[in-house]
């Protein structure tokens, strides 16, 4: 009896930790609205940070309203950051591309785009028109319609027996062709690091050292890509091709 | 002079023979063509003679396809046909003979020309040419054609040599003579291809400008109105023509006699530049030129219901005609008619000049200030080498009246609002903020990978499941309904055998044919003791794998040697095997 009675104390004690803290981040989130509401941003940011590290895979919205919060406090890059971080999290956000939209125009740095392939063009135009989920969605809307034409095959009758298989080939193709973009677009978006710059400027250095001679300025919200990584160093590249090393704490990577 | 004609009429008449020759060599055949020229050398501009012969009669006839590449055809072609009659057999003899010149010098061949008769195509011979230069005349000084040589020349002026490419310029064509021209006979002149070519009527009156030497005349007689159209290095083939002279063969002559002088001037050269790719604004409009830009409103004051005109303006001199006119964006309030374009262009001895617009009458319905955003035209000037940005005021326009209801639709409009209908218009945006925080999904985890979601899993996986289901069911009842039926034909076929069998080989066959076509053992496998587990694979009781295997040991027992049991009980044993296993 006492080995039953030993475990209920356990079993409840750890119910009530659970609780308690599913309750506490209830409470930091309730309060983090309650913040923005009443203009004090900083605060809001702050709670809504320290919920996010609780989290082993904090949400997108999360980081969506970390941005906003940002912004309010005129703090553009952090903004600019934090709403890429919810668009990588959940590419089919509109309300973080308006956002970011809007933020363009905070942007000091006008970089020019560098000119690529027309093949690479066109292909990152296709597979980045949907996000990863929505491809997904269409080639499972293609597999049903493989199954429903093999079913029609099989129970129909006259013409749409007839023409069963070659519908059920064409959705073959195409449910492999949207499983092929949502695997792209999925593989840019793990395998493509980005960094923002969070300084109101930054002088970019051409080595990793801090005695390295500075290579060029970008200012505060300027994006680039992150090439490799040196201890506390960033090697960044930008979008007209210029190549320079930042450190960590003045840039946000998502 | 008589020499000359001599040797003329000697061509001719070696060319009629040749005519008259291939004739008659045509009627011998049944279907022929053949070509020929009345000389192989000519000189260059002079006239000659190309004929094709051929028996025709219902047939299509195609020139060579190359005839007009070195050679311009001055006459013909002229057609001629004969019909003869000969032991009863009629032939039909065409004749087509084309005047040429040649346009260059140089050795030439002209390609074959064609006959379709029917499904067969004949061809004839190609013909070798050679022009050569016209040999200077060794006039006597006191010989005419000689004169006229010595006084008249001819020049062509362009009025840049080196320009951009859509830019304007011009060309003169000038005759200075010391005798007056009563006629111009122009045998060649030069093609102007990547050029836009405005011909500009001239008066070709005579000017004097008489020097030292005595009088002489200047005959500004064509001027081209030219705008390049490609980038590249130009040549062009010279200017020929015949400024006949008059002169009277003596003094008791009345009259006056002609002689021709045939003049040739060369063309300069012209190098057309690509307009430079550095610094070209996104908005250039193709205008290259000296040029001003211009936006004209006709009214800033306009009542509502009531119209104004707002017209875009390039004048200048350059290449109006490929300009191409900036957009108007104009406020939706304001309602736009159609636009009506207008060019005035004339063509000067300095390229086009003139004005382009583009004209639209606009309506406000509705009381207010309508700002029209200012225009940007962007050309090329090419004297400063450099794009140049011409920017348009901002206007207004200050509409005062009533409401903004449509009271009657105006018959110069297609509307067909009715009366009481309030217009739509365009949300207008007082100010752009960011979107408000999310509040119901920030506890939720950031969604996983696709390819590790249920519904993907699940859609797809469940979609191969039932696709193979619908592709494989019924294949194993079909493949076992098969194999039954093997098994009854080859075990009534094994019976029969039996029933009729005295000797222990032909049990031994009807169980190895049982075997190997009804249950699919084959032969090497059957004196192995792998046929137990073969038939237990097949569906075969473990029991009855034993006693076949037995059956079959006892009958190979009895063809070769001694036997542990008897023939018929062994062949009774068989048939009940068979029997149980077509049960």
């Amino acid at each position: 009896m006492s080995w039953i009675a030993t475990t209920f104390l356990l079993i409840s004690s750890v119910a009530q930790q659970g609780d308690s803290l599913a309750l506490s981040s209830s409470d930091l989130l309730e309060s983090a609205e309650v913040a923005f509401q009443e203009e004090e941003y900083q605060l809001a940011y702050d709670q809504w940070e320290e919920y996010a590290n609780t989290q082993t895979l904090p949400s997108a919205d999360l980081y969506y309203n970390m941005g906003n919060a940002a912004w309010r406090m005129e703090e553009w890059g952090e903004a600019i950051w934090r709403w890429n971080q919810a668009l990588k999290l959940n590419p089919d956000m509109e309300d973080a591309q308006h956002n970011l939209e809007l933020a363009e125009s905070k942007k000091v740095d006008r970089i020019k785009e560098e000119e690529v392939s027309p093949l690479t063009y066109v292909l990152e135009l296709i597979y980045l028109s949907l996000s990863p989920n929505s491809w997904a969605v269409i080639a499972v809307l293609f597999a049903l319609c493989i199954a429903l034409m093999m079913a029609l095959r099989r129970y129909g009758n006259g013409k749409l027996r007839s023409t069963a298989p070659v519908l059920a080939i064409i959705s073959l193709v195409l449910c492999l062709l949207s499983v092929t973009l949502a695997f792209a677009h999925q593989y840019h978006l793990d395998n493509n690091l980005y960094a923002v710059v969070l300084n109101a400027n930054v002088h970019v250095k051409s080595a990793p050292m801090p005695g390295a001679a500075d290579a060029f300025i970008i200012h505060e919200g300027s994006e680039m890509k992150v090439m490799q990584t040196v201890g506390e160093w960033y090697e960044i590249r930008l979008n007209d091709g210029k190549v320079g090393w930042v450190k960590s704490e003045q840039v946000g990577v998502y | 002079m008589r020499t000359q004609k001599k040797i003329g009429d000697t061509m001719k008449v070696r060319f009629l023979i040749a005519l008259i020759t291939c004739s008659l060599g045509t009627l011998a055949q049944s279907t022929n063509i053949r070509a020929v020229v009345s000389q192989s050398e000519v000189g260059l501009y002079e006239t000659f003679n190309y004929a094709v012969i051929m028996t025709a009669g219902g047939s299509d006839y195609s020139p060579p396809n190359n005839l007009t590449d070195n050679f311009t055809i001055v006459g013909g072609p002229h057609s001629q046909s004969n019909f003869s009659m000969m032991n009863g057999t009629t032939t039909a003899i065409q004749k087509v003979v084309y005047e040429l010149r040649a346009k260059r010098l140089g050795e030439f061949t002209i390609s074959p020309a064609s006959l379709e008769r029917g499904d067969e195509i004949y061809q004839s011979n190609s013909v070798e040419i050679r022009v050569v230069d016209n040999p200077q005349p060794q006039y006597d000084d006191n010989d005419p054609r000689a004169i006229a040589a010595r006084s008249a020349e001819i020049r062509i002026i362009p009025t840049k040599l080196r320009v951009y490419e859509g830019e304007s310029f011009g060309i003169a064509y000038k005759v200075y003579s010391r005798y007056r021209l009563q006629t111009m006979d122009e045998i060649s002149e030069p093609e102007y291809d990547s050029f836009l070519v405005e011909r500009i009527e001239e008066d070709i009156q005579a000017r004097d400008v008489s020097d030292e030497q005595g009088a002489r005349y200047e005959y500004n007689f064509r001027t081209y109105s030219m705008t390049a159209t490609q980038a590249g290095d130009y040549e062009f083939d010279p200017y020929v023509v015949n400024l006949p002279m008059a002169y009277r063969r003596n003094r008791f002559s009345m009259g006056a006699d002609f002689v021709d002088n045939i003049e040739r001037a060369y063309h300069p050269d012209i190098e057309v530049l690509p307009l430079p790719r550095e610094g070209r604004p996104d908005e250039f409009s193709g205008g290259v030129g000296d040029l001003e830009f211009e936006v004209v409103l006709s009214r800033s004051e306009v009542p509502v219901d009531e119209s104004a005109t707002i017209e875009i303006i390039i004048r200048g001199r350059g290449n109006l005609r490929s300009i191409e006119l900036p957009e108007l964006r104009l406020p939706d309030q304001l309602e736009v008619y159609a636009p009506k374009d207008d060019l005035d262009i004339q063509a000067t001895p300095y390229g086009p000049k003139g004005k382009i617009s583009r004209k639209y009458t606009l309506v406000p319905r509705y009381p207010g200030t309508y700002e029209i955003p200012p225009l940007e035209f962007v050309y090329f000037d090419p004297i400063k080498e450099q794009y140049i940005v011409s920017q348009s005021d901002i206007q207004e326009i200050v509409s005062e009246g009533d409401a903004p209801v449509v009271s009657t639709p105006r018959t110069t409009t297609n509307s067909t609002r009715n009366e009481g209908v309030v217009d739509q218009r365009d949300v207008e945006i007082l100010s752009d903020d960011i979107r408000w925080i999310h509040t119901s999904d920030v506890t939720e985890s950031a969604r996983g990978k696709f390819y590790t979601s249920t519904w993907f899993i699940g859609g797809m996986g469940g979609s191969a499941l039932f696709t193979a289901w619908l592709l494989l069911a019924g294949t194993v009842k079909r493949w076992n309904k098969a194999r039954y039926n093997a098994i009854r034909v080859e075990g009534k076929r094994a019976l029969n055998h039996l029933r009729k069998s005295d000797e222990w080989r032909e049990v031994h066959l009807a169980i190895s044919e049982f075997l190997e076509h009804g249950m699919g053992v084959h032969k090497a496998e059957q004196i192995d003791p792998i046929l137990q587990s073969k038939l237990k694979t097949e569906g075969v009781t473990p029991e009855d794998a034993q006693e076949i295997y037995s059956l079959f040991a006892t009958c190979e027992a009895g063809q070769y040697g001694q036997a542990d049991r008897g023939f018929e009980e062994t062949k009774s044993s068989v048939i009940r095997w068979i029997q149980k296993q077509l049960s």
